[in-house]
């Protein structure tokens, strides 16, 4: 029951894990939808906080495909909705 | 006025389990209230709370938080959530976690909660990036081995058995806090007379640089309870 927010926050701190363990491997897939309030400056904020590499993953495994495989320079409107979505509304359960 | 975060939904099955918000719960409700101007100020990005329970205070500061930083375009929805800070919440007792999700949900507040102790496997990421952390710790003197053992459980006695002084879990964390806190960041923790108030403040300003205020502090039957702030001491940002 996590967000992918917070997903990409969480890095496996068991002993013998490494940065291979990282992100923690979803299990039993379900996926929940929560509308939240698109707010480009907190996005704009959080970005250099992401692994990128890391969410995109993640969101492909959920079955999201819209997030670039690099973190794209321009933050045009288009993107910040798509890693809005990916972020904010997409809940692993 | 802040409005209390609606509770409604936590029946007393749930406070069988899980800490039922009380006079220390509402005197940090009160100091984030009165530092309220100066909390929006701040735009936290991240706020982290430790042992979060209910989910109360981290509902409480998102609804003080929340319409602070709204965009000022009209959005053609009403939103469910708002999303200017994220609200990470963690606390040892799994039903806990359960219940701060669902304060979050009843309250239009995305709450994160995280099933572990302490920061957990949030540290590594969260180094000096957290500006809000909070944290409402089980303070009461027990002998040793009942803290030990209301960890293990992870049950309710988790909730306030705190060992030596009441410091067994809250020393711990007081170690790591540092490293956690953001250049601006801020950290509220809530305290009784036997933690020692003044050797926690005089120790976390000579060994981590945070500097201190007591906020408020209130009587409550037997308890007298403390509500301290620390921030990076000035010229301190470059240690830890
Ligand atoms: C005094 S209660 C406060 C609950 C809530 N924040 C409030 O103010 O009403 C302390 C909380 O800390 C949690 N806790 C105890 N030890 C912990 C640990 N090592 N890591 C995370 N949470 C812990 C307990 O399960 C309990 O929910």
């Amino acid at each position: 029951m996590v967000r992918l927010i917070t997903h990409n926050l969480l890095a496996c701190h068991v002993k013998g894990c490494n940065t291979n363990n990282f992100p923690l491997q979803f299990r039993d897939i379900q996926i929940e939808l929560r509308e939240a309030e698109f707010n480009p400056d907190f996005l704009k904020g959080f970005m250099p906080k992401i692994e990128w590499k890391a969410l995109v993953d993640a969101a492909r495994q959920l079955g999201d495909t819209s997030l670039p495989l690099e973190q794209p320079e321009m933050l045009d409107d288009e993107f910040l909705k798509n890693l809005h979505h990916v972020l904010l509304e997409v809940k692993e359960v | 006025m802040i409005p209390t975060p609606d509770l409604r939904h936590l029946t007393a099955q749930d406070y069988d389990r899980v800490y039922e918000p009380a006079e220390d719960t509402f005197l940090l409700l009160d100091a984030l209230e009165a530092d309220q101007h100066d909390l929006k100020r701040l735009r936290p990005l991240i706020s982290l709370e430790i042992g979060s329970g209910s989910g109360c205070v981290s509902a409480f500061i998102a609804k003080i938080l929340g319409p602070s930083v709204r965009t000022s375009r009209p959005t053609h929805f009403s939103p469910s959530l708002t999303s200017s800070t994220v609200y990470l919440c963690t606390d040892i007792n799994p039903h806990a976690c359960r219940c701060t999700h669902s304060t979050g949900h009843h309250n239009a507040a995305p709450l994160d909660p995280i099933n572990t102790s302490l920061a957990g496997p949030l540290a590594r990421r969260l180094h000096r990036a957290v500006d809000v952390v909070l944290f409402n710790p089980p303070y009461v003197p027990t002998v040793p081995d009942e803290a030990d053992d209301a960890q293990q459980a992870r049950g309710i006695a988790g909730a306030w058995a705190g060992g030596v002084d009441g410091m067994g879990v809250t020393d711990q964390f007081l170690e790591r806090v540092g490293e956690l806190m953001s250049d601006r960041g801020r950290f509220y923790l809530v305290a009784v007379p036997e933690n020692d108030v003044p050797g926690i403040r005089e120790r976390m300003l000579r060994v981590h640089g945070l500097q201190s205020e007591i906020v408020l502090s209130r009587r409550a039957g037997r308890e007298h309870l403390f509500v301290l702030r620390f921030v990076r001491a000035q010229g301190a940002s470059q240690t830890n």
